[in-house]
């Protein structure tokens, strides 16, 4: 059953035992476990089937420190949320990126990657996905990953028709919860904003959060304080170690033999260091995405004259006003660490129009990130020159030491932390089954339980993720 | 900016691989036969001119910096 707005629930009698709050990837994927194993789930989504600009508008924020996305832009608020705009590009983190590194502060997650493992089959059916392979070395350093470009299924078209011919599950469209209220044992029910006006509560057994990586952090700081202290009630870790991806073009390169590497179907490789190198260098994960020129002769030839002819080129192209490239091009996205001072909290003097303080997030990149950059290409480029597969060239705001570039990717729109996972409540927010700590029954699914970033696209590791929380989650409301 | 023979690129487009072969760089003056050889001649040239990239056999695997670029030891002369 699908409902416009929470009176049209209320009069149908359905009787949840579970209430999700959020259908984005993470928010489905709980509800799908939870109605196959038989339980009555009520699903809440803020937005409609559509997004609208009024919609987006509770979305707004400030942003304090490094350039990042306006906040209404870098996310989406309709049934499938932010399934709407990915690009369905998909990889599960590395199973070393779950491990402590003792040159990244507070890295180590409580669970390992093998305990994702069994939810992969039900990932890959969701998200469309083919077989995972394993990484395959080019070096001592590098090796060949595989990144999944996917058919971005958007999850609230995909799973819309089962939804609305489902017993077990109602959904609620247009309802937003604006805090949930809590005893510091338990929560006892969430207030409501449905159809633009105030709607009373929601009560259920458990609830999950599953608003996304920024949202999260909102929702449950909010409550916090409303409930002074009753929904988080260890809140020391709530709303910091945020983590982005940063992404710029940082190099380009000369390739002397394309076929060693393996291209896909839009002429893109990916490489990432192994985990020696990492610990080698001290630095953090990282994606080298590899862009080759599709022309071969002549036609490569030209492509690659600004290579071939470094200074004669960029000579002649500083006179004309132009910047030339090579043609393969370099991206790189990678880890961000974990800082405590990465953080959200709430504006102080701005509301949205349900009353609920809008979001302050707090971001900046730090020497790590800036170490692993350079490192990281340096150690790219050493692969492609000792294996005599190419040569790199760095982009003079590298070599030079400047400031990041504005004008470029920026950052993966990829939302983690907020609402992380641990053992020391002092550093987290959920335990490794992603129940807050001290709650009864309080559950977060989605990137924001990330403990520490990887490199990857957050998609696939927290569809997992949530699978696991939503089987979990079962059993527990089946006891 | 106009080149030599009357050949004009549209600026910021000269290395663009989508446009510069076919016909976006050529105005008039030029056939394309004739354009292409022109810039076959200018691309050996400049090719020669520039050794440093070109791949020694020494295969050393120590690499290097030199100015934006990461070479190793042998493709320096």
């Amino acid at each position: 059953m699908i409902f416009p707005g929470i009176e049209a629930y209320r009069t149908s009698g359905f009787a949840a035992k579970v209430c999700v709050i959020g259908s984005g990837p993470a928010g489905m994927a709980v509800t799908l476990q939870l109605a196959h194993a038989g339980i009555p789930v009520v699903l809440l989504e803020a937005g409609s089937d559509d997004v609208t600009s009024e919609s987006q508008e509770f979305y707004r924020g400030q942003v304090d420190g490094d350039y990042y996305f306006d906040l209404d832009v870098t996310r989406i608020r309709l049934l499938g949320g932010c399934s709407n705009h990915w690009a369905g590009w998909c990889r599960v983190m590395d199973a070393h990126d779950f491990e402590p590194r003792d040159w990244i502060p507070d890295s180590g997650w409580p669970i390992r990657r093998s305990d994702i493992e069994p939810f992969f089959g039900l990932t890959r059916s969701m998200l469309e996905l083919p077989d995972f392979r394993p990484n395959m070395p080019v070096s001592d350093d590098i090796d060949w990953v595989q990144l999944i470009k996917s058919p971005a299924v958007h999850v609230g078209q995909k799973y819309r028709e089962d939804l609305l011919r489902s017993d077990l599950v109602t959904v609620v469209l247009n309802t937003m919860v604006t805090d949930l209220v809590g005893d510091a044992t338990k929560i006892t029910g969430a207030n409501l904003w449905s159809q633009g006006k105030p709607s009373g509560a929601i009560e259920a057994e458990h609830f999950v959060v599953c608003t996304g990586g920024l949202e999260n952090s909102r929702l449950l700081l909010w409550s916090n304080e409303k409930s002074n202290g009753g929904v988080v009630p260890k809140a020391g870790a709530l709303g910091k170690y945020w983590m982005e991806h940063p992404q710029f073009e940082p190099a380009d390169a000369i390739l002397f033999d394309v076929s060693a590497f393996e291209f896909d179907e839009t002429n893109e490789a990916f490489f990432s260091p192994t985990p020696a190198a990492m610990q080698r260098l001290g630095i953090m994960n990282f994606g080298a995405r590899m862009i080759k020129s599709p022309y071969h002769g002549f036609k490569g030839l030209v492509a690659d004259l600004a290579c071939y002819a470094p200074d004669t080129s960029e000579w002649i192209a500083s006179g004309m006003g132009v910047h030339l490239r090579c043609a393969a091009q370099i991206y790189l996205g990678w880890e961000q660490a974990p800082y405590e001072t990465n953080r959200i909290t709430l504006s102080l003097d701005e509301r949205d129009a349900a009353g609920v303080p809008r979001i302050v997030l707090h971001w900046k990149k730090g020497e790590l990130e800036r170490k692993t950059m350079v490192e990281g290409l340096r150690l790219f480029g050493e692969t492609l020159a000792t294996k005599d597969l190419g040569r790199m060239r760095f982009e003079p705001w590298v070599i030079n030491n400047e400031n990041y570039p504005e004008d470029q990717e920026i950052a993966g729109h990829h939302h983690m932390g907020g609402t992380r996972m641990g053992t020391d409540p002092l550093k987290s927010v959920v335990d490794a089954d992603c129940k807050v700590h001290g709650m009864e029954n309080l559950w977060i699914g989605g990137s924001s339980v990330f403990t520490t970033s990887g490199q990857c696209n957050p998609t696939t590791t927290l569809t997992a993720l949530a699978l696991r929380l939503g089987d979990h989650l079962a059993k527990v409301v089946s006891a | 900016m106009p080149l030599r023979g009357g050949l004009t690129f549209k600026r910021g487009k000269l290395m663009d691989e989508k446009t510069l072969v076919p016909s976006a760089g050529l105005s008039r003056g030029l056939s394309r036969r004739r354009f292409l050889a022109a810039f076959l001649t200018l691309a050996a040239f400049l090719r020669l001119t520039r050794p440093s990239l070109a791949r020694d056999e020494a295969r050393a695997d120590e690499t290097v910096l030199t100015g934006r670029w990461l070479l190793k030891r042998s493709d320096l002369r």
